[in-house]
């Protein structure tokens, strides 16, 4: 059971852990422009996407 | 149509510099990634679920989808609390400020290795550029001269005031019985107290420094910038207090 559980859980554990956070924080402190850059994409698919009445 | 054009951009700059405050954010630790990594995650689950047409997961994942922001929001709160108070800490210095004479960095000096002798516990802060009006208009207010006499008999067991942290700015005690936000640190050894918590708090916070005295060993430690210094020999604290206060 405790197997079964620990596979189910494993995305989570792996995205929450301190290896994928700890990669993605070094890489936006080393490259701060990429926030720019990720904030040009959310802002175009917002404009692009979002439904409008 | 030029106006729509004009509106459109407004609408892509207002939503660019939100996107990019909530990048610069989210970036900001490791926790923060996590957390949003995970929640970011649950969303792309969440389209496949709906892309694929599920129907009895697509019923939940309404739900989810619906109370995921909040639940996003309550998660990252103590980290928001953080950024505010570090845009306060920055918001808040003086162009002016005015350090203790060279009595008061004796007085203070002598009431702490007194209370360091006696084993008493106390907490003392000494402001610099960073205001701490929101803390001592808490506390009870005293407006008096520094000295070893006033600040043995604040921290005296027992008393009213004994418990929380003396402000002190300039040659001034502006307030006993301060408390402040402990910190979260985890790097702080767990035979800590929570007044050496509250210290750290708030050198976290503030550029003050806080002298922190331990009740169970008299050590006498030193919180600034977030940085807790146990202090080997007393003597120490007054090269600390020099340097801090000239």
């Amino acid at each position: 059971m405790k197997k079964i559980l620990t596979i189910l859980f494993l995305p989570f554990r792996v995205l929450a852990g301190n290896q994928v956070s700890g990669i993605l924080f070094n890489v936006f402190r080393k490259y701060p422009w990429l926030n720019v850059v990720f904030a040009l994409m959310i802002a175009v698919a917002v404009i692009v996407f979002f439904p409008r009445g | 149509m030029p106006d729509i054009t004009v509106k459109l951009f407004i609408e892509f700059y207002i939503i660019f510099i939100f996107a990019l405050f909530v990048m610069r954010f989210v970036t900001s630790s490791k926790r923060l990634i996590a957390i949003t990594t995970v929640f970011v995650f649950i969303y792309l689950i969440s389209s496949i679920v709906y892309a694929l047409e599920l129907e009895i997961l697509s019923v939940f994942f309404d739900y989810v989808i619906y109370w995921l922001p909040l639940v996003y929001v309550i998660v990252i709160v103590p980290d928001m609390r953080l950024a505010i108070d570090l845009a306060w800490k920055k918001q808040t210095k003086k162009d002016g400020f005015e350090m203790g004479s060279d009595l008061t960095r004796g007085q203070i000096y002598d009431a702490v290795v007194h209370l360091s002798n006696q084993k008493t516990g106390a907490l003392i802060t000494i402001e610099k550029h960073n205001t701490l009006d929101q803390y001592s208009e808490r506390a009870v207010l005293l407006h008096s001269k520094v000295s070893k006499e006033l600040l043995i008999n604040i921290f005296t067991p027992l008393t009213p005031l004994h418990d929380g942290a003396v402000i002190i700015r300039g040659d001034e005690i502006v307030c006993a019985g301060a408390y402040y936000v402990l910190s979260e640190n985890e790097k702080v050894e767990s035979t800590m107290g929570s007044r050496h918590r509250a210290g750290l708090g708030i050198s976290e916070v503030t550029d003050s420094l806080t002298i922190v005295v331990s009740e169970e060993t008299g050590n006498v430690s030193i919180a600034i910038e977030g940085i807790l210094v146990r202090l080997s020999e007393k003597e120490k604290l007054m090269d600390y207090l020099n340097t801090f206060m000239k």
